[in-house]
């Protein structure tokens, strides 16, 4: 049951992740910015309690947001932003397999890549304002 | 006695010097056009894909007076000498350069004789007022799109007027000597 509610899911964010680049509407990047941090806690969360079919719906989530980071940067042609966001798709994609051949190694360490890929474009394009807001870096 | 004076008061007045304007400094008037070009990669992009450039090209324009002219290489979208002039063309300039490039760093170059290092200024008085001026400097920039760093060294030569706005600038990029800076 779980994993059928975790495919449907999957197949939910995927469609929506195709319909939103075909529209070409993009959300405002703070929005996506704001669900990638739970998306992610969460996928810790279900990995560490060997929740794969969660963890897997998690690391789809994630895919999708990711590409929504990816048409954000895609006007801008800013390699290093397409590259953070186009690898962690590929990572999402990774840890969300892994969870659903329930291989914890191998999620766990996309899950850890993932943080990193986060962590790389953050310093290049994320800039931190003395009341606490974020704002982006060309 | 007040018929008398009063004539030579207004002698006295109209013989008064009007208060003098201050002497140009072409170093803070060439710092100052360095500091605000460094400055064009100091913006940011909205949640919604906007790139928010114009205070600091407008920052960069103020420095120009209205029928300025800002001249430069020939670039991918034009051969040869390249002309913007008056404030919208100046803008122009300005914010194509900011959209491009990100981490500036401009310096004037130092020579360093008898171990006395220095940024040389090299300045003279036109016949028709305010002052000219010219400085080596390196261009140190990233591309913002494929992030490559490159240093150039180049020349600027301005032309200021009386209140200190540049009536031309001419800036001069030796490309054979660009040099892409590991990162």
């Amino acid at each position: 049951m779980n994993s059928n509610r975790a495919l449907a899911m999957i197949a939910i964010s995927a469609v929506a992740a195709v319909a939103l680049s075909a529209l070409g509407q993009n959300r405002p990047y703070d929005q996506v910015m704001k669900e990638v941090g739970p998306t992610y806690a969460n996928l810790k969360k279900n990995l560490d309690a060997s929740a794969f079919p969660a963890a897997a719906q998690d690391a789809a989530k994630l895919e999708s947001l990711f590409k929504e980071t990816e048409n954000f940067w895609t006007p801008f042609k800013t390699k290093d932003a397409l590259d953070f966001a186009k690898n962690a798709q590929a990572l999402a994609q990774t840890a969300s397999a892994a969870a659903r051949d329930n291989n914890a190694q191998k999620a766990q360490g996309a899950y850890n890549a993932l943080g990193k890929a986060c962590k790389g474009c953050h310093d290049s394009h994320r800039e931190a304002m003395p009341d606490k807001s974020f704002k982006i870096k060309p | 006695m007040i018929h008398t004076i009063a004539p030579l008061f207004l002698f006295l007045f109209l013989q008064t010097p009007a208060p003098a304007q201050p002497a140009l400094q072409p170093e803070l008037l060439v710092d100052q056009w360095f500091i605000r070009l460094n400055a064009l990669d100091d913006w940011y992009i909205t949640v919604n894909g906007k790139e928010e450039t114009d205070a600091v090209v407008d920052k960069f324009a103020d420095l120009y007076s209205k029928d300025a002219f800002h001249e430069v290489q020939p670039n991918e979208n034009q051969l040869g000498h390249v002309i913007f002039h008056g404030p919208e063309g100046i803008k122009k300039w300005a914010t194509d350069f900011a959209k491009k490039h990100v981490h500036l760093a401009y310096r004037i170059d130092f020579m360093t004789r008898d171990e006395k290092p220095t940024q040389l200024f090299y300045s003279t008085k036109p016949p028709w007022g305010g002052l000219a001026a010219a400085v080596e400097f390196s261009a140190v920039y990233t591309n913002r799109e494929d992030r490559k760093r490159f240093m150039i060294p180049g020349s600027a030569f301005f032309v200021f007027d009386q209140s200190g706005k540049i009536q031309r600038v001419r800036i001069y990029m030796l490309n054979d000597e660009a040099e892409e800076i590991e990162q």
